[in-house]
């Protein structure tokens, strides 16, 4: 891990993801390149199956044997690292990234109390004098009042948005530099979701990580997030500022599902026909082929490149053209 | 925790007064008359029919007999064997070190390494070591014990001379009781101790077969799903090595199921390894329930299944008390 000052804060490039067990070379995620700020919130968009999930575990190191990664390059928080080499590994997991899992209840060990596992993750940090008065302040900084008995409770006592209070405050434990939320609320009830996404922002502004928030829910991404990316079968679609990317799309995938969404403007709700493809029977050209409203010939067989219109980015040969509002108004 | 401890304790004394009706029936169901089956086929006089019935008690109405059966029981009486004329209780206790010895031997080398390999086996799943392993233990667990036992024989007895091939110790010794413990009163005595032992080991060995491989196949299939978990994902996400994982966390979580197993290993054992004591003429339990049973030494089978069964049902109530120790879901409830 070498550390030159000019890097970018986080930075993915040419990130591919393929699993040995198929027979055919299937990318679950492909060339998947994006780079972030320090304190930046960037969203990352897609149905399931598009390889979201995917990649966060492989930033960690976490993904089944089974899994073969092909990265150009990674720098995260500055620093550059080299996922095959376990040394790089070992350091980035907690200190340098962080990972908050959808499932806040099964993500506690249900033998340990809350305590011993805040108390486990706060003696790895070299800082922490009295992990005691450490983990208190924590679990006060994730508005979990009552603290002090807190530390004795199991995560069986403890609901949904408490037990992922406490995974956020394991994951602050080690102060990291980048965060990681895998779809954080989607185990939560709605009036919960908010509490818990407001407090992410409030402790990304306190402790300045970069977040990266995994999600399907594009209500969430727009409001929270400064970037977006619309991943689509393991391929990056269309990438921008959130605003842009959701109220002027260009790419036919983004604009079908902002009309899949529930409380879309244009009356009926519209389902994107078809299913995302099996990775072994990827289309040649664009992966959205077959289920594209505007798709022609040329898009089974020409992979599209990067187009940028000035303030966003996609990959379509047939973009939606640039004036049209797109009533995603109240997303 | 009170609560807890009342509930356990009122279904242990539930199953228990289950255990002496069933026990009590059992002879009582036996097609025919079990004077008739004690005095055989030739056949005996009636006044001396008359005198077995009485001294058996089973002249009595039967819910007179089920209450003197359980009273006597109680206060420690459990009757007088038929064929050696002596108290039960005496006979059970003269016996039952020996099975203790050998239970307690057979599971101290076959539990600790049955985890050990179950660790290891999950902890290299899908591995050669770990198919190797489980293959081994498959046939283990599969082995008829009387013939595994008789091919140990074979060989170390027989054909190797290094074992003898039955009893618990050499004739010309006869080790003051203390503890019970042929290994220990014979360090104590001073003398013996390499018979007791070479004694010992064999049917230890076989004895020990199967707790190896069923533990070490439970603890494998626990861990393997414990490593799945979500959390466990988590905690590698946090930074921690595999192994503290596994040590830390995933072996508690995985502990549950394999407690089970333990204690039901300890209950069978404790009861009596009726096929290893018979084929090592160990001089224990098991060996003395099945010749009473065959020659139909009721008193002995009435208290015996009694007394066996409230071991079996003492052994679960530890291990149910052990499972809010390991686990706090189950804490309380």
């Amino acid at each position: 891990m070498s550390s030159p000052g000019a890097n970018p804060y986080v930075k993915v490039q040419d990130h591919s993801i393929t699993f040995r067990n198929q027979k055919s070379r299937g990318y679950a995620l492909r060339n998947f390149s994006f780079t972030a700020a320090k304190g930046e919130v960037i969203g990352i968009v897609g149905e399931s199956g598009s390889g979201k999930s995917i990649l966060g575990l492989s930033l960690l190191g976490l993904l089944p044997e089974s899994a073969i990664v092909d990265t150009r390059e990674v720098i995260l928080g500055g620093e550059k690292i080299l996922l095959t080499s376990k040394s790089d590994l070992r350091k980035v997991r907690g200190p340098i990234l962080g990972m908050i899992f959808q499932d806040p209840v099964n993500s506690l060990d249900p033998c340990y109390t809350i305590g011993y596992q805040l108390k486990e993750v706060l003696q790895r940090n070299p800082k922490v004098k009295n992990w005691l008065t450490e983990a208190r302040q924590l679990l006060e900084g994730v508005g979990i009042a009552d603290g002090e008995r807190r530390l004795g409770s199991y995560p069986h006592e403890l609901s949904g948005g408490l037990c992922q209070r406490v995974q956020i405050a394991l994951a602050l434990a080690q102060n990291p530099k980048v965060l990681i939320a895998d779809e954080p609320t989607t185990a939560l009830d709605v009036t919960i979701q908010k509490q818990v996404m407001e407090l992410l922002m409030r402790k990304r502004e306190e402790y300045d990580f970069t977040l990266i928030l995994i999600s399907h829910d594009l209500g969430l991404i727009s409001q929270y997030c400064d970037r977006t990316l619309v991943l689509y079968a393991g391929e990056k679609m269309e990438e921008g500022p959130a605003v842009e990317v959701l109220r002027h799309s260009r790419h036919p995938y983004t604009r079908a599902l902002l009309e899949a969404l529930p409380y879309h403007d244009e009356g009926l709700l519209k389902p994107i026909p078809g299913l995302v493809p099996d990775l072994r029977e990827m289309p040649k050209g664009c992966v959205f082929y077959g289920r594209c409203e505007r798709q022609t010939e040329m898009c089974q067989t020409v992979k599209p490149q990067l187009t940028t219109d000035g303030t966003h980015g996609f990959f379509c040969h047939h973009p939606h053209p640039v004036k049209e509002q797109h009533g995603a108004s109240r997303v | 925790m009170k609560i807890w401890l009342i509930k356990r304790l009122g279904l242990f004394l539930i199953t228990a007064i289950g255990m002496s009706i069933l026990s009590f029936l059992v002879l009582r169901l036996v097609p025919g008359d079990p004077v008739q089956l004690l005095i055989g086929e030739r056949g005996a006089a009636p006044e001396i029919y008359a005198k077995l019935r009485q001294n058996l008690g089973l002249d009595r109405p039967l819910l007179e007999q089920y209450f003197l059966f359980v009273k006597n029981f109680l206060s420690g009486d459990l009757g007088i064997s038929i064929v050696s004329q002596r108290p039960v209780w005496q006979e059970f206790m003269d016996r039952f070190p020996a099975t203790l010895e050998l239970s307690a031997f057979s599971l101290l080398w076959s539990l600790p390494l049955g985890l050990c390999l179950g660790i290891l086996a999950a902890f290299k799943n899908g591995t050669w070591l770990d198919t190797s392993t489980m293959s081994i233990s498959l046939v283990g667990y599969s082995m008829p014990i009387f013939w595994w036992g008789l091919i140990l024989i074979m060989i170390f007895s027989v054909r190797l001379g290094w074992t003898p091939v039955s009893g618990r110790i050499a004739l010309m010794y006869d080790p003051a009781t203390v503890t019970g413990f042929y290994l220990i009163d014979t360090l104590i005595s001073g003398e013996g101790f390499r018979s007791a032992l070479v004694h010992l080991i064999l049917p230890a060995f076989v004895l020990g077969t199967i707790p190896l491989a069923t533990v070490s196949r439970i603890t494998r299939s626990s861990l393997i799903e414990v490593l799945g978990e979500e959390y466990i994902k988590a905690l590698k996400a946090r930074g921690f090595s595999s192994k503290y994982i596994l040590f830390v966390h995933a072996l508690r979580n995985a502990f549950i199921p394999i407690l089970t197993t333990i204690g039901v290993l300890v209950g069978s054992l404790l009861t009596g390894a009726i096929l290893t004591e018979t084929l090592f003429s160990w001089p224990g339990i098991g060996r003395w329930f099945v010749q009473s049973v065959t020659s139909r030494d009721y008193p002995v089978v009435q208290s015996g299944i009694l007394l066996l069964g409230l071991m079996i049902t003492f052994i679960n109530l530890i291990v149910d008390s052990l499972y809010g120790v390991v686990n706090p879901r189950l804490r309380a409830r």
